[in-house]
């Protein structure tokens, strides 16, 4: 009777140990390279580490100063300026193409093909060309106004504190996280019942009403997977983008200076690492708060069917 | 079943293994996105180097870290004269340019002993010093042919204050203006000269500015000083930049007094200003005058479609330009320091000097070897005043290169800020020196 009442015990045991197993890969590398890093990030931002390795344990230090800069302040606000719009616009215009492209066309798939074909290139490349399109004296878009106005057009892009927002804005609607909002959207939108749509035609109701009382509370799960996920990427994803189009310095006058850019400033460029993994800390601490308020929010506006 | 779960406890076991392999640290390990390239001048993968590594450790062997590729043309490949010269193989990692100083840092900071030969730039020498990352010097030169005091009288100062000669430089490459003969002659004015008052400079750059009908420029006078040049204009307006001796950032009236003929200048339509445009205007034909480094008289060339030369940069209150280089050392974790210094050797001697001058077009730093000439970049025909190059040589200093390049970047940032008119050179230069200040660590006075 033991040795039965064993057996299961054993079986159990080895299902476990399998199963743990299989999670051991993905738990080393979740160690090695997600947890140690922040750990290591956050011992380092006590420390005033420079590049070439000295290093002095100094407290908090890093943070006070950190605090009373000027430059953090700004580039605070313009990160969370930068991360709500980029949020509120890529999601806007990801919608946007998705329901378009929810509308049977036979065109749809070039259509499809050519909105996401600039998303799957490297942010880096995109950002270079986009620089070259919006180059005030040698743009290609100056050039084209100039060409349809008759008129020598020199309107200053990227530098001039009245447009850099608005180009910074166009440009991150090509990007792969925009790409890839577009499709999640899209298979969500593929889940919406036929039968709502068509219980509101036979009630009368126009286009918007339908969009609103039925689309967006259906899709609202989806919504706010992207949101996540495209707020995370404006956050940390910043960098690849803005770096070759407004310099580490953020141009114009700092007005594009997010702090993935302060960071990569003061760690390579001023060689203070210590001071660089102090933002970093900072920096995940605004992810996980802007992680928190929308899953905050998502409880109040988000519809799960069950 | 049994076959699947022992078949996947086998594959997640392999997947550990190759993380922990993957993780392991291998000494002899190049830097990642290197380009390792023999003397030859033939690029080979990391890997392939690898199995040469064990003839490094006979002293045959050594690995040189810089961040431009060497010439394809073999009579100008230095490494490949110093391989034929000192029977020791050369394998040249570069590392591109706009990351070379932050990888070097790393290289220093983790002990990396895969280079042998780091050429270091003027902001990295004093901490790689610091933190004893490369060796002095001195016992090599006492028993070596190199002649310390023939060195440009900048190189001695830079070497002053750290105690003990670290490195040695590869060249002395200096900054000048770049004008358009054409433009000059269709305006008739005469020609820049190494003598030129910075006033007449001012003069001559509004003269050679042509507008278009509506009030925009079609051909600038002056192009705006890029990353490095913006120093040389403060410099002429004689502020001190850098002080050696506490390391700190000096600008002041010079600076705002430039910058502020620089908004005059934009104003007008004389400069462009500041945009996100990478062309070169000078290169273009669409600006008539530019100050550039010296290494831009082997790009040019005879490549432009129009005549030019060049003189030194204008004089103001002083002559100034900042020299450009990078330092020889030798990596302290070394294994082979011997045929490092022997590789060094020839390097900065004559003939080593002579293949960088013909290659590089800059002059070697050695003032004895300067005065032949050799770089003389045979396609920039229409290039007389070669004097410009020794003037601009001797009026040179190791100025802003020697400030960490966070704060030199935010500086010229905030300056190009006031040209396009945002705020005025008084704030530019004040929030400039605040910055250096809060950076570098010390109190404004």
């Amino acid at each position: 009777m033991k040795a039965r009442k064993k057996k299961p015990m054993n079986r159990r045991l080895k299902n476990n140990l399998t199963a743990y197993g299989f999670m051991t890969p993905w738990f080393i590398g979740f160690i090695a390279f997600t947890l140690f890093p922040i750990i290591f990030m956050f011992a380092v931002s006590l420390t005033n580490r420079k590049l070439t390795g000295i290093s002095q344990y100094i407290g908090f230090t890093n943070y006070i100063n950190i605090f009373k800069n000027p430059n953090f302040w700004n580039s605070f606000r313009v990160t969370i300026f930068y991360t709500i719009i980029v949020m509120i616009v890529t999601s806007i215009w990801a919608l946007l193409m998705a329901m378009l492209l929810n509308h049977k066309n036979r065109l749809n798939g070039i259509f499809q093909f050519c909105y996401f074909l600039p998303s799957v290139i490297p942010s880096v490349a995109l950002s270079y060309a986009f620089r070259s399109i919006f180059g005030r004296d040698a743009g290609l878009l100056n050039a084209f106004l100039s060409s349809i106005t008759g008129k020598n057009v020199l309107i200053n892009w990227l530098y001039d504190p009245a447009f850099v927002y608005q180009t910074v804005f166009f440009i991150t609607l090509f990007t792969y996280s925009t790409g890839q909002m577009m499709l999640i959207y899209r298979s969500g939108l593929n889940e919406v019942s036929k039968q709502l749509y068509e219980a509101c035609d036979i009630d009368g109701a126009n286009s918007w009403q339908k969009f609103f009382h039925i689309t967006l509370p259906q899709i609202s799960p989806v919504l706010l997977f992207n949101t996540v996920t495209g707020s995370v990427s404006a956050l940390n994803g910043s960098f690849a983008l803005l770096y070759p189009l407004t310099g580490e310095e953020g141009n114009p006058n700092k007005m594009t200076q997010v702090l993935s850019l302060l960071i990569y400033n003061e760690s390579f460029s001023n060689q203070r690492v210590g001071y660089g993994s102090a933002l970093s800390v900072i920096l995940f601490l605004i992810a996980c708060v802007f992680g928190i308020i929308i899953f905050a929010l998502s409880k109040k506006l988000v519809y799960y069917e069950n | 079943m049994k076959l699947r779960k022992l078949f996947g406890l086998l594959l997640a076991l392999t997947m550990v293994l190759s993380l922990l392999v993957g993780c392991g640290s291998d000494d002899n390990k190049e830097p990642d996105d290197t380009k390792v390239t023999d003397g030859t001048g033939e690029t080979k993968d990391n890997k392939e180097t690898k199995g040469e590594d064990n003839e490094g450790e006979t002293g045959t062997e050594i690995n040189l870290t810089v961040w431009n590729e060497p010439p394809k043309d073999d009579s100008l490949n230095m490494y490949l004269a110093a391989e034929k010269a000192t029977g020791i193989k050369i394998n040249v990692s570069v590392i591109p340019e706009t990351e070379y100083s932050s990888k070097l840092n790393q290289m220093v900071a983790t002990g990396d002993d895969s280079a042998d030969i780091l050429v270091v730039w003027e902001n990295d020498i004093a901490n790689f010093a610091e933190v004893k990352g490369i060796e002095p010097l001195d016992d090599y030169l006492a028993s070596s042919s190199i002649n310390s005091n023939d060195f440009i009288d900048a190189v001695a100062q830079l070497t002053e204050g750290l105690g003990a000669t670290y490195g040695l430089p590869w060249c002395a490459a200096t900054e000048v203006l770049y004008y358009n003969q054409d433009m000059f002659d269709e305006a008739g004015l005469e020609y820049p000269n190494n003598d030129w008052a910075y006033e007449d400079f001012l003069v001559a750059a509004e003269k050679l500015t042509k507008l278009n009908s509506d009030g925009t420029t079609q051909v600038y006078g002056f192009d705006l000083p890029n990353l490095q040049t913006w120093w040389a204009g403060i410099g002429i307006k004689g502020d001190q930049i850098y002080d050696p001796a506490t390391g700190r950032l000096v600008i002041g009236d010079g600076a705002v007094s430039f910058i502020q003929d620089c908004v005059d200048m934009a104003k007008k339509g004389i400069m462009p200003v500041p945009s996100s445009d990478t062309s070169d205007n000078f290169g273009a034909g669409k600006a008539a005058m530019s100050w550039q480094g010296s290494w831009m008289v082997g790009s040019y060339g005879d490549t432009l479609d129009f005549n030019w030369d060049m003189a030194t940069i204008p004089t103001a209150a002083r002559k100034y330009n900042t020299l450009h280089t990078g330092f020889y050392t030798i990596n302290s974790k070394s294994k082979n320091k011997e045929a490092a210094w022997k590789v060094i050797e020839f390097l900065m001697g004559e003939e080593g000097q002579r293949i960088n001058s013909q290659a590089s077009g800059n002059p070697s730093a050695l003032v004895s070897i300067a005065e032949k000439g050799e770089w003389k970049v045979e396609a920039a025909k229409t290039v007389e005043n070669w004097d410009a190059m020794i003037d601009s040589l001797e009026a040179g200093v190791f100025g802003y290169t020697c400030i960490p390049a966070g704060v030199t970047g935010n500086a010229v940032s905030l300056f190009n800020t006031a040209v396009s008119g945002q705020i005025t050179p008084e704030d530019a230069v004040k929030q400039a020196m605040e910055y250096a200040a809060e950076t570098i660590g010390y109190t404004l006075d």
